[in-house]
């Protein structure tokens, strides 16, 4: 992570077009790729509790699924910033800003089923189901500025992206920047499974002393 | 506290967006430093707090799980040897 930062803050060159704010990209981008990522372990558990069932499965998809909405929180936040600096407002309804939105609150019904829905197997299984569907506009999200497009520029990484569409050193800084925060996610998702089967633990404790 | 910290982030773009609805341009670029420093700021201050938060709770739960563990043994004991009461 200091070496991305040292990257970014020393390394790279500034911007012709949007100056500093520029800047703002090499953290954008990791954060939707670990969102995306996060999802999709989301995806992958909630799909093999089904299957499989055990409770492994379940928590390591509440796990990835508060820990994606962390990133996708701070995307949706670095985006509101950047979209001020270089196109002068906050907000647009652009599709790719609307359907990472809608991501957003996809995964926020999750948390909130996890939350205030029925607790045991049964608010498993529905928080599952919502997270299999909620995946679907991940890959909607991804495509949207090259099927709708606007303001928002297309991928610079992934299938999508078209070759050279980076300079040398701003695509160092950048894959730098992806690989410190997939380690990043990867150390948060552990500490907070871990957490987690603690919960677990403790729940079946209770109903052993009551 | 999860749903605090959701809570506050959801504060913070509403607001943003909020503001938003008036457009402005400036012409120097190096006006827009302020940005890049709240989107590392704000970055970066989430991923400490969740941190927190996560370290937090589980020293909660430990401390819990060994209370509950004593009680559950202290009782073990007691249904052992009922004379003991």
């Amino acid at each position: 992570m200091l070496a991305s930062l040292s990257l970014i803050f020393l390394w790279v060159p500034t911007d012709a077009v949007l100056g500093v704010s520029q800047r703002i990209f090499y953290f954008h981008v990791p954060l939707a790729w670990v969102g995306f990522l996060a999802f999709g372990v989301v995806f992958v558990a909630s799909a093999a509790y089904l299957w499989r069932g055990g409770d492994r499965w379940d928590s390591l998809a509440f796990a990835s699924a508060e820990i994606g909405m962390l990133f996708m929180t701070m995307l949706l936040v670095t985006g509101v910033l950047w979209a001020k600096a270089s196109w002068g407002v906050w907000w647009t309804w652009s599709p790719q800003l609307t359907t990472s939105l809608i991501l957003w609150l996809i995964y926020a019904g999750y948390l909130m089923l996890r939350a205030y829905g029925p607790v045991g197997g049964q608010g498993a299984r529905y928080a599952a189901v919502v997270g299999i569907i909620g995946f679907f506009d991940v890959p909607i999200v991804y495509m949207a500025a090259k099927w709708w497009r606007d303001v928002h520029p297309e991928a610079v990484v992934g299938p999508l992206a078209e070759e050279g569409s980076l300079e040398g050193s701003m695509y160092l800084a950048l894959m730098v920047s992806l690989v410190a925060f997939t380690a990043l996610f990867g150390l948060l998702l552990a500490q907070r499974y871990r957490l987690r089967r603690h919960e677990e633990a403790l729940e079946v404790l209770r109903q052993r002393y009551d | 506290m999860t749903n605090r910290l959701a809570l506050a982030l959801l504060a913070l773009l509403v607001g943003a967006l909020v503001l938003g609805a008036v457009p402005q341009q400036d012409s120097e670029p190096e006006v827009y430093l302020p940005y890049l420093f709240a989107a590392f700021a704000l970055t970066w201050a989430a991923f400490f707090a969740y941190l927190f938060f996560v370290a937090r709770k589980e020293s909660a739960l430990r401390r819990e799980m060994d209370a509950l563990r004593r009680a559950m043994d202290e009782r073990e004991a007691r249904g052992a040897s009922p004379r003991d009461e």
